[in-house]
């Protein structure tokens, strides 16, 4: 038992001075004004290809087509292919109609999965930069040439836009509207050191010729995105992230669809983790390979440590209240009734209280720069919202975490995607 | 083209982190000193107030007539309430993290003295003065050695919350030395929980039966509550 204890305590202690560690490298660099990118404006307009890979996307896919045509570039230089995946809903209909009116190229193909529909827009591209976009994602008419003009290095490989959730309205929803603001905030610390480890799916933007030379879109143990911008980082060249282009994107409104999308994206990031294990504690891959390989690869067991300590506290106190409760058959109304308030500051147990409180400062500063960042208004219904996410988003999360561990170490990692 | 590792923001990460946790490492020091010291004076207190019933019963010993129990029952129950209250706050303290095990040590001491000095008066003074409260000790050990012993103490302090001051409970631990070893062996304390329930020994009992126990033939108003309603055996006979 006090091995147990020991083991649990120095579990706790490691897990909140690994956290501590990660968030204060990172907020280090918060005042690192030299790598601030300025805005730049576009002299001449290059060409670009947007593919756009369709899975049963019949609810969404008007909206992304006409997002698309209503962007702020020369038409001229602006060629869209939209690739329908072997939908088994009307996707290639209304795409079809939607053609007559917008005017975009369809590749029509069998089911083969998303990586392999954007190779085949790839193969046809001929223009200098190549977008991916999401069919559940609505593009603001002026991000593409923000973007563009984010190239302003030849090392410069993708540029990623701000991703927001489109019209949160569901708890589900509205967490991961905070969590995609955080991830931003986190992403453009990260890119002043050159290591942040995803270009999503929603509106990045390739050079062309870089991801040819690659070898193209890979399954990427079903997170493509972040196995491309594994395979950048592995070449050192550079991902940026612009903060004045936006992109909605639908976000899973209930827990189940959630999970599936976790699940495939925790468990991803763990394989790609795996698979490019050779850039961890390299030297030549900077801070990429140094300290964000790692992280990425423990950042399920230190949420899921986080959050164990903190329920299985509460747990034990909750269990303890219980047994004496049903040892005294439950009679609330003597308990009540010799109930005494007093209150000792003492009796707060220091261990609890201090790694409790540090690593709820790191939250509320990690959300408050968030939303500043992203010019987020704080109301009533946020600051609700962020109360929430901070005690309820992060326990789905841990149990997320807890899953995708039981799916990789139980079954077979190509049988859960799906 | 390399990427570049700059070392001295690692080291700055690490030296702040380093700073915070000494900080807090530090700041629990202090809290924890200050936490023993108000234990301490808190055990002060309590000295002081067993000395002024001591002397008010060493007072009234010397008179034949017109003793005045019930101010000296008040005294005492009030001073064995402050006791009760800082053992919440020593097992409060008792089950946290301690970065100092030596000054806990002396306040457990400390505090089963304080408890001892009670338990003995609390005989002279049912003596003197015809008390009719139930006095019970009971020997426990740590959780981990003692498994009915968590249970045994919420059943005590159950039975504490329904019978108030008719019931005197001092808590030993079977660990401690000196007058607690002497007592073991008076009452044959072989294991853990042994209750002393009115000089009678007994193993792990559950709040219902201590009650059966204590009020055997007393008139506390709970008691009549207690022995007017029928015990489970009672009832399954009955509906048998």
């Amino acid at each position: 038992m006090e091995l147990l204890e020991g083991i649990s305590k120095a579990i706790i202690w490691t897990v909140y001075l690994v956290i501590l560690y990660y968030t204060i490298f990172w907020l280090m660099f918060l005042f690192d004004k030299k790598v601030v990118p300025k805005v730049r404006k576009l002299k001449k307009f290059p060409k670009v290809t947007i593919a756009v890979p369709c899975y049963n996307e019949a609810g969404n896919i008007s909206r992304t087509m006409k997002t698309l045509s209503e962007l702020d570039y020369p038409k001229d230089k602006v060629r869209i292919i939209a690739i329908n995946d072997g939908s088994t809903d009307n996707t290639l209909g209304i795409l079809r109609k939607l053609q007559k009116k917008y005017g975009f190229e369809i590749i029509n193909q069998k089911n083969k999965g998303k990586y392999r529909a954007l190779n085949a827009a790839l193969v046809k591209t001929t223009s200098e930069y190549f977008v991916c976009l999401d069919a559940d994602s609505f593009v603001m008419h002026d991000a593409l040439k923000l973007m563009v003009a984010d190239f302003t290095n030849p090392r410069i490989a993708a540029v990623m836009p701000v991703m927001k959730v489109d019209k949160p309205k569901t708890w589900m929803e509205r967490f991961q509207h905070l969590e995609y603001m955080t991830s931003i905030f986190l992403k453009v610390l990260m890119q002043r050191k050159d290591a942040i480890p995803v270009a999503p799916g929603p509106f990045t933007i390739y050079k062309t010729d870089v991801i040819k030379k690659l070898g193209a879109f890979r399954k990427g143990n079903y997170v493509e995105d972040m196995e491309m911008a594994f395979r950048l980082q592995s070449e050192n060249y550079l991902l940026r992230q612009n903060l004045d282009a936006i992109v909605y994107t639908k976000a899973p409104p209930k827990f189940m669809g959630y999970y599936k999308q976790r699940i495939r994206w925790y468990g991803g990031t763990i394989m790609n983790c795996i698979d490019y294990r050779r850039m961890f504690f390299n030297k030549k891959f900077g801070d990429f390979g140094f300290i964000q390989l790692p992280m990425l690869l423990i950042a399920g067991a230190l949420t899921l440590g986080a959050v164990s300590m903190v329920w299985v506290l509460k747990f034990k106190n909750l269990y303890h209240q219980f047994k004496y409760l049903a040892l005294t058959n439950f009679d609330i109304v003597t308990l009540i009734r010799k109930m005494k308030l007093v209150f000792d500051p003492y009796s707060f147990d220091l261990l609890v209280l201090f790694t409790s409180f540090i690593l709820l400062l790191i939250a509320v500063l990690l959300i408050f720069l968030s939303l500043k960042m992203n010019r987020e208004k704080m109301d009533k219904s946020l600051v609700v919202t962020t109360v929430f996410f901070m005690f309820v988003y992060s326990t789905i999360t841990a149990f997320v975490f807890l899953n995708v561990f039981r799916v990789l170490l139980f079954r077979k990692f190509n049988t859960w995607y799906k | 083209v390399r990427k570049r590792i700059e070392a001295t923001k690692y080291f700055i990460a690490f030296l702040i982190t380093f700073l915070l946790f000494i900080s807090g490492v530090l700041l629990g020091l202090n809290f924890q000193y200050k936490r023993a010291q108000s234990l301490d004076s808190a055990m002060q207190d309590i000295e002081q107030s067993y000395g002024s019933v001591l002397i008010q019963y060493q007072y009234m010993q010397h008179l034949e007539e017109e003793r005045d129990c019930d101010a000296l029952n008040v005294l005492f129950q009030d001073s064995l309430e402050q006791l009760n209250e800082k053992r919440e706050k020593l097992e409060a303290y008792d089950n946290q993290d301690r970065l100092d095990e030596v000054d806990f040590k002396v306040l457990r001491r400390s505090y089963t003295t304080s408890q001892l000095n009670y338990w003995l008066l609390a005989k002279k003074l049912r003596n003197l003065c015809n008390f009719d409260y139930s006095v019970i000790l009971y020997f426990f050990d740590k959780p981990e050695q003692c498994n009915e012993c968590e249970d045994q103490g919420i059943h005590l302090d159950y039975v504490k919350k329904l019978l108030e001051d008719d019931v005197l409970i001092f808590a030993l631990d079977g660990n401690e030395e000196g007058l607690v070893t002497m007592l073991k062996k008076n009452y044959n304390v072989t294991h853990y929980p042994t209750l002393i329930i009115d000089e009678e020994k007994h193993d792990f009992k559950r709040n219902q039966e201590i009650l059966d126990l204590i009020c055997d033939g007393k008139s506390h108003k709970v008691c009549n509550k207690f022995n007017n309603a029928p015990t489970s055996n009672q009832s399954a006979n009955s509906s048998a």
